[in-house]
């Protein structure tokens, strides 16, 4: 991955890029808000690590100006519990996601790989994490190189899942989802269907949990 | 009373009740002003008509009959009676009731003659140029054997009558403002003394240092003695609020002292030379107080942040499912491995339940609910969220319940305060502290009991 790491703290910012370059990612600090939006107009990154706090133009107002250009690269806001606000947990701000500080390094990079993930997953068509593949256009799914043998309603019901990770989704939003205006589904049949893919998913990062009285929520392990 | 300490104040107590004071004066002055000209305008006709009636009386006397008709032998004492008003001049006129002048001026204004009339009849009326008061008085006078009503009409000038008029009424208005003049002193005079004990207030509480929140020693009068109380209560609330910083502060310092102190003694003992997996061990708990003393940070943050957020959030209408489903995403998505299974009931399936509430710290609040499970409750704890209406439909419940050990009845009481965690090695004792402030800060209540699969239960209750 290549990373802009925009942080104003040293420390941190060194400790961070030493780790992040470890694991073989490419990684800029700019520990200035203006130096950071100038740098982003003129380069692409696959991630944007954004302090709120920062020298000159605040995490905020670089964010606003990126997605004014149009410019779409994922943004993890970093932020101190007390600044915590509606902007970001609604995420509001147009980030794409948040890492509260003190940052735990593992969270961070597992959080980056995720929303990188998301992105190049939906431009190729293909979702990878872990041992987990995922291939839209071929409907088919693998976890160690072997193929799940998904059947069609098991594709839509993934594709549902994998569009809405980390989200509630209404059993009846699910039905909405893989079944057509004609054939009128039972929620019964919705749970068996989810019963089943979940088997099939077995021993893949992918885990689909039933929050009863809610719907589903389906989400990637790290391992 | 110092007048303009800091002049906040938008408008004065004593400029009020003085305006209010003189505006009635005013109003009780003019009605006795209007009383008083009445009474001086009549006062002065009564006695100079009296005179002028006297003189009448004199010149009909008068007149007589002889063969040769009405005769009028006129006194000059009945003009010289009038004649006491230097300034004023006199008109008489004697005539018949036909209208036959038989002496004096003939053409004196007056009303028509009405001979049944035998009362004294005074007016006013102009003449020669000036208003000039009038009396006509009636006699019948025989001759031969006939009866022939004379009438006498006599005049004079207004002048003297005027200035005894005017004396009349300048002197009762003397009177009078000398009267108000001391009613306002005296209202002045009482409502600084009313006023007294409010100034001993002020430079009581102005001579005071900050940190002096001993209550007010006035003997207030009656009339403020709720201001007085009121102020003194909220002093102690205030004392009692400053108490619970100074002890939350010194809490705080001594947590992360020892937490700091901990950590850094484990690091110390770390850098000591000792076999590879000595050292990989003592690392390891290094970090783990590291994690320990984040942990500690972080919630100590989140308790400042909720408090900060009661004083100056504005609410705003939050859904309980949203938020329930929220929160359960917020700790799937940081806990991708969590083993806890959540479960949302709802026994009110109209519609869902909002509540005028700041979303933050109420996911705040669950954030730490969901945490205590995760850290207390075993392996795989169930998780229960449900939302209730109460009876009456003025309270909404969210209850959460989970599976776990519980907290034993002896520590209930003492649960929701901070720094009260029960054995857990990475509780920071403020989760339940946390609730508690932000439950305070939406006018609900917290409270602890068991839940339905043994663990416990923290029900939450807010107004709607």
């Amino acid at each position: 991955m290549r990373i802009l790491l925009v942080e104003d703290n040293t420390e941190l910012a060194t400790m961070l890029a030493d780790r992040f370059s470890a694991q073989g990612d490419a990684v800029d600090v700019e520990g200035d808000g203006a130096g950071a939006d100038q740098l982003l107009a003129h380069s692409k990154f696959d991630i944007v690590i954004l302090d709120v706090n920062l020298p000159n133009k605040d995490g905020y107002s670089i964010l606003q100006s990126m997605r004014e250009r149009k410019d779409s690269t994922p943004v993890l806001m970093l932020t101190a519990r007390s600044e915590i606000d509606d902007r970001v947990t609604g995420l509001d701000s147009g980030a794409d996601d948040y890492v509260v500080k003190p940052i735990e390094f593992r969270e961070l990079a597992a959080r980056c790989r995720a929303l990188v993930r998301r992105r190049t997953g939906q431009a190729a068509n293909v979702f990878r994490h872990g041992n987990f593949l995922f291939d839209r256009s071929a409907k088919r799914a693998f976890v160690d190189e072997i193929d799940l043998n998904l059947r069609n309603r098991d594709v839509q019901l993934l594709e549902a899942f994998l569009g809405n990770l980390d989200r509630v989704i209404a059993k009846e939003d699910v039905a909405d989802k893989i079944y057509s205006f004609e054939e009128t589904p039972s929620l019964n049949a919705v749970e068996q269907a989810v019963t089943r893919l979940r088997k099939k998913l077995e021993g893949s990062p992918i885990i689909i949990r039933t929050v009863r009285g809610l719907g589903y929520i389906a989400n990637a392990r790290e391992q | 009373m110092n007048p303009e300490p800091g002049s906040t104040a938008s408008y004065s107590l004593r400029r009020r009740l003085t305006f209010a004071m003189m505006t009635g004066f005013l109003l009780i002055l003019s009605i006795l002003a209007v009383a008083l000209w009445n009474y001086a305008v009549a006062a002065a006709n009564r006695s100079f008509d009296l005179l002028l009636e006297g003189s009448a009386i004199t010149i009909l006397g008068r007149v007589s009959s002889n063969a040769n008709g009405i005769t009028v032998d006129f006194p000059p004492a009945a003009l010289e009676m009038l004649g006491l008003a230097e300034d004023d001049r006199v008109f008489y006129r004697i005539f018949t009731a036909e209208g036959e002048t038989l002496t004096g001026e003939a053409d004196l204004p007056g009303p028509e003659v009405d001979i049944t009339n035998d009362e004294t009849q005074y007016f006013d009326a102009r003449y020669s140029g000036t208003l000039v008061r009038f009396v006509r008085q009636r006699k019948i006078v025989a001759i031969d054997d006939q009866t022939l009503p004379v009438l006498v009409q006599v005049g004079q000038t207004r002048i003297a009558r005027d200035v005894h008029r005017n004396a009349l009424f300048l002197r009762g208005m003397m009177v009078l403002g000398v009267l108000a003049v001391a009613g306002i002193f005296f209202a002045r005079m009482s409502i600084n003394l009313a006023l007294k004990p409010l100034s001993g207030i002020v430079t009581d509480i102005e001579s005071r240092d900050p940190s002096d929140l001993r209550e007010l020693k006035a003997s207030p009068p009656r009339e403020i003695a709720s201001l007085i109380a009121a102020i003194n209560g909220f002093m102690r609330r205030l004392d009692a609020s400053k108490d619970n910083a100074q002890n939350f502060i010194a809490d705080v310092a001594h947590q992360i002292r020892t937490s700091l102190s901990a950590l850094n003694g484990q690091l110390e003992l770390a850098s000591e030379p000792g076999k590879p997996e000595e050292l990989q061990r003592r690392i390891g708990s290094a970090g783990l107080q590291a994690k320990k003393t984040i942990a500690l940070t972080n919630q100590l943050l989140a308790h400042a942040m909720v408090i900060h957020r009661a004083d100056n959030q504005s609410k705003s209408a939050v859904d309980l499912v949203d938020l329930v489903t929220t929160a359960i995403e917020n700790h799937v998505k940081q806990r991708a491995s969590t083993g806890i299974e959540f479960e949302f009931v709802r026994k009110d399936a109209l519609n869902n339940p909002v509540i005028l509430g700041d979303a933050v710290s109420l996911q705040e609040a669950l954030r730490n609910l969901i945490s205590n499970v995760e850290a207390h409750a075993g392996d795989r704890p169930c998780l229960r969220f449900t939302i209730e209406r109460s009876g009456t439909g003025n309270r909404v419940f969210l209850i959460v319940e989970d599976d776990g050990p519980g907290i034993p009845h002896g520590q209930r009481a003492n649960a929701l305060d901070r720094f009260s965690s029960f054995g857990n090695s990475l509780g920071s004792g403020l989760g339940l502290a946390i609730v508690k402030a932000v439950m305070d800060a939406h006018d609900g209540t917290v409270t602890l009991g068991d839940g339905a699969n043994g663990g416990l239960r923290v029900e939450l209750s807010f107004p709607c």
